[in-house]
């Protein structure tokens, strides 16, 4: 099973939201057979690119069973739906930067894929270094 | 290769790579250091070598098996002539040594030739990451040219190749190993920085799939925490008994007593011990979880239920004038009270080992004079460090501090606020600076180092005052607001990144050693208000 074989479809286009707006979309698993995944887990997290370490914030997490995890497969797809957080907002600064996705981590025999599709949250403006 | 290769450098074709023979370091600052090191490593060499003589004609007896004592005694002195050893010869290696890179289809490898002495490092090709020529300082002077050449990896310590070279000499040298060795392959990258500032930490999202930063092994711990804590224990037990037996073999060193310290002896090795078990036993607990499932909400024990988790609180108290009166990062004496305190351990240290050498010099006895006067030299330096940072924290602590209150807390993006700025007198400042601003910090590890960065974003100046003169009975008074912009980022702070807002007041104090100041009071900002449909 490749990364591809996991889709994840949010249901705004652009994916923009603002603190507290509900998030909800939809994910599958293209797999021939349901038994080869074991679990899967779905996350709604945040974490830090740029200069630094990175850090991670997960805002929500879902483990599914590999009977839940199979009925996501062959195509049938699950939906989710949550609430997002007042913070942190997405961030494009100049030497930290916070980016927000929806990820979904599928585990199977001999393997895991992983998939994420990235949403903004809030209208924060893009940084410029002033100089010293 | 490269028609750029300087031509000092002989290159030597061989049956499996290329060797690359590099010149001796410049004269000129080169040799001027390395005379330096040479003479000032012989300075803890003559120090270890006499406490080492010293130790063995009064202290250091026979004493059995558990005579620990006398080996550290040895041992610590020891260390100084390893170092003043290595010291020395690093000096001579400036003067007279040369490098050499040896470059085949596996590895990199570099020698540091003197004589017949060689020391040589190596890593694998898989292994190396980039090269980086690192150029030791951007400030004029006559170490301002001088850089080194690393191959760098994503774990362990990058290996150094050459050092002491001209930036652009060595540019030159690693665009030459880098053609050569990228024929066929992944190409390495060459990426300049100065010193402690990397310039990108890009190189982190290309790691190969067996490149990734690998945690130290459970069965080592667990090995290296079972034998410390189990050879503590061990200790323990033997010197329990042997106290307990009064020490028939006089194997403790020591009179009682004092013998009875011995006890404390086994901790060192029992409490690192225990450490390392726990640590293995908790990590236990969390193999096979990915990521994301170790930072959820529901493994997380202390889950911060507040709406802005990320947005780190600050500490303030009801203001005089505005709601509240925000603290400065660093209480005001703080640094003061504990650098007086060590100041006055060094000082009656040092004052004592002093005292102690006059009284053996007018003895004439100089087995006595060589030990402590090494000791003597090594406060001196100690103090002589602590009594300036001593002395600065004082000159700042007198000028006073200001006081900033701000007219309501936490503040939203986009709103105004009002703010009030004191500074007390009596000062002649040359200059006085206030400013809202909001900056960005990154901590990064690169081999073993971690180096933390901060870029501005924003900045709006509520004074800027010149030549002032604040009386006593007159403090500066500076009353205005400031506005958070509304598409401005909130605070943010987490283990490695940080966007701050904060009051600075900076500015240069008129004295005959003219003093800077910044002082900086952490604003919490939110996102805007009313996002969301809420109000």
């Amino acid at each position: 099973m490749s990364r591809d074989a996991v889709t994840i479809e949010l249901d705004r286009d652009p994916p923009d939201y603002l603190p507290d707006e509900s998030l909800s979309g939809r994910w599958t698993v293209a797999v021939a057979s349901d038994d080869e995944v074991r679990s899967a887990e779905l996350s709604v997290l945040w974490y830090t690119d740029g200069k630094g370490e990175e850090d991670l914030g997960v805002h929500h997490f879902e483990r599914l069973s590999a009977d839940e995890a199979g009925s996501v497969g062959s195509g049938r797809g699950r939906r989710f739906a949550l609430r997002l957080p007042r913070a942190p907002l997405s961030y494009d600064g100049v030497i930290v930067k916070v980016c927000w996705c929806v990820r979904v981590r599928v585990f199977w025999d001999g393997g895991e894929s992983v998939a994420e599709v990235p949403f903004r949250l809030g209208e924060v403006a893009t940084a410029c270094e002033i100089a010293t | 290769m490269s028609t750029d290769l300087p031509s000092d450098i002989t290159v030597v074709e061989t049956g499996d790579g290329v060797r690359y023979v590099l010149p001796r370091p410049a004269l000129g600052i080169a040799r001027m250091m390395g005379s330096s090191l040479a003479l000032f490593g012989l300075a803890p060499i003559g120090g270890g070598i006499a406490f080492i003589y010293f130790s063995l004609k009064h202290f250091v007896r026979p004493g059995g098996p558990l005579d620990v004592g006398a080996v550290m005694a040895l041992l610590c002195p020891l260390s100084f002539v390893v170092i003043g050893g290595l010291l020395s010869l690093f000096g001579v290696w400036l003067l007279a040594g040369h490098s050499e890179i040896v470059l085949t289809a596996d590895q990199i490898s570099s020698a540091f030739r003197l004589g017949p002495i060689v020391w040589r490092g190596r890593r694998g090709r898989r292994h190396v990451r980039r090269l980086v020529v690192e150029r030791s300082s951007r400030v004029a002077g006559p170490t301002g040219n001088l850089a080194s050449l690393f191959a760098e990896t994503d774990k362990g310590r990058p290996l150094l190749l050459a050092l002491v070279y001209s930036p652009d000499w060595l540019s030159a040298l690693a665009a030459d190993i880098a053609g050569r060795w990228s024929a066929g392959d992944e190409p390495i990258p060459v990426i300049h920085r100065d010193a402690g500032r990397a310039t990108s930490r890009r190189w982190r999202r290309d790691l190969t799939a067996a490149g990734g930063k690998r945690a130290i092994p459970a069965w080592f711990l667990t090995v290296w925490g079972l034998g410390f804590f189990g050879g503590g224990i061990l200790f323990f037990i033997l010197i329990f008994q042997a106290l307990v037996r009064g020490d028939p073999g006089n194997n403790l060193q020591g009179d009682f007593p004092w013998k009875v310290l011995w006890i404390l002896f086994p901790f060192p090795f029992i409490i690192p011990g225990a450490c390392a078990l726990a640590y293995v036993r908790r990590r236990r607990a969390t193999v096979g979880l990915s990521p994301e499932q170790l930072k959820s909400p529901e493994r997380l024990k202390a889950v911060d239920e507040s709406e802005y988790p990320t947005v780190p609180p600050v500490s303030h108290v009801p203001g005089a004038e505005l709601s509240a009166r925000l603290t400065p990062e660093l209480a005001a004496g703080c640094g003061v009270t504990m650098l007086l305190v060590v100041v006055l351990i060094c000082s009656g240290i040092l004052a004592s080992l002093i005292a102690f050498v006059i009284d053996r010099t007018w003895n004439r006895q100089w087995e006595y004079v060589g030990m402590a006067g090494f000791f003597v030299l090594f406060f001196g330096v100690l103090w002589t460090l602590v009594t300036g940072l001593f002395v600065k924290e004082w000159r700042l602590w007198r000028l006073g501090h200001p006081v900033v209150e701000v007219a309501a807390l936490p503040l939203y993006c986009g709103e105004e606020c009002g703010l009030v700025v004191t500074f007390p007198g009596p000062a002649r400042l040359r200059r006085l600076r206030v400013a809202v601003m909001c900056e960005e910090a990154a901590s990064y590890t690169e081999g073993d180092e971690t180096h933390k960065d901060t870029r501005r974003v924003h900045e709006e100046v509520l004074a800027r005052e010149e030549d002032l003169a604040i009386e006593r009975w007159a403090p500066f008074r500076l009353r205005g607001s400031f506005r958070v912009p509304s598409a401005a980022m909130h605070s943010f702070k987490t283990t490695h990144n940080e966007v701050r807002w904060l009051v600075r007041v900076e500015g240069e104090a008129e004295r005959l050693i003219p003093l800077k100041f910044a002082h900086d009071f952490p604003l919490p900002v939110r996102p805007c208000r009313g996002n969301g449909g809420r109000t």
